[in-house]
């Protein structure tokens, strides 16, 4: 079972690896948003693999569902003029301080859990989905309701900032 | 890592759309005849030949829904525990402090109600 689920790791990360660069790489916005799509399904794949099943529907349902049509909807809304700045070749200094900014970080990461190794480490636990619930509810409710003030903020900021009402005609 | 029946399932998927996906692409590659130019490039191959730039700027109404949408997606990211616990709670307060969560968006809702933001405008101005 740990060789197959290893297995499995390697497909998440190629998946992840792919979308990433396709993310990175591609001419088109389209295309670019089509490659962290597949990003986000191969992260979805390792919240699967870390045994958090409801993380992983909600990563599908969130990100993959809102997030990303959020973002088409911000290429419909823009005009992308063709030939901008981002169109001319790069400098090799650009791509290597890229590579670092993307490298370090992973580093900085597996080291800090390589040093401080949580309990879970080599079996993750399985956290209930009435188990969160329950933290929810009891003893970090205040944050609970709070969240839902910072979701009547965040759609009532947008709705003054960008909703036009019908013009009478 | 944990490797169970599900990955197993999503393995047995993901191949299978994989298949499902790549089948019909090599299927016209092996068999179907190849030709260009004539109206092969255009959106539509057959009708009526559309004019201007497929870049057209939408209007920014449709953002708005998607906002709402996915200010409405991250609650169910919270209520959805809430909901699996509630059959095992006790007494009247969960019940109160679901109301709470739900009133506030409620809030939301009738204000974007009265404002007239589901209301879809028969042509939206840019």
């Amino acid at each position: 079972m740990q060789t197959s689920a290893l297995v499995l790791f390697v497909i998440h990360a190629l998946i992840i690896g792919v979308g990433g660069i396709m993310a990175v790489a591609s001419r088109s916005l389209v295309r670019a948003l089509v490659g962290l799509i597949m990003t986000l399904f191969g992260v979805s794949g390792m919240y699967l693999l870390l045994n958090a099943p409801f993380i992983a529907l909600m990563q599908l349902l969130i990100y993959v569902g809102a997030v990303v049509i959020l973002i088409f909807f911000a290429i419909m809304l823009t005009k992308a003029p063709a030939g901008g700045e981002e169109e001319r070749p790069n400098q090799v200094r650009t791509y290597l301080l890229a590579l670092m900014a993307g490298v370090l970080p992973t580093f900085v990461i597996g080291w800090v859990v390589l040093t401080d190794q949580p309990a879970s480490i080599n079996a993750p636990l399985e956290t209930g989905l009435k188990a969160l619930g329950q933290g929810l509810m009891e003893p970090y409710f205040l944050a609970f309701e709070l969240i839902s003030v910072v979701l009547l903020v965040a759609m009532s900021a947008a709705v003054i900032l960008a909703f036009k009402r019908r013009q009478s005609r | 890592m944990v490797f169970t029946w599900l990955n197993v399932g999503i393995l047995v998927f993901l191949v299978a759309g994989l298949l499902f996906g790549a089948g019909p692409l090599l299927g016209s590659l092996l068999f179907a005849p190849r030709m260009s130019g004539g109206d092969a490039r255009m959106p539509y191959e057959c009708g009526m030949t559309p004019h201007g730039s497929s870049w057209k700027q939408f209007g920014v109404n449709y953002y708005v829904y998607a906002l709402l949408f996915l200010a409405f997606d991250v609650d169910v990211l919270y209520l959805f525990p809430v909901a699996a616990w509630y059959r095992d709670s006790q007494g009247w307060l969960p019940f109160v402090k679901i109301f709470l969560f739900l009133f506030i968006l409620a809030v939301g809702v009738v204000y974007f109600w009265r404002k007239g933001v589901f209301s879809w405008p028969r042509r939206i101005m840019q």
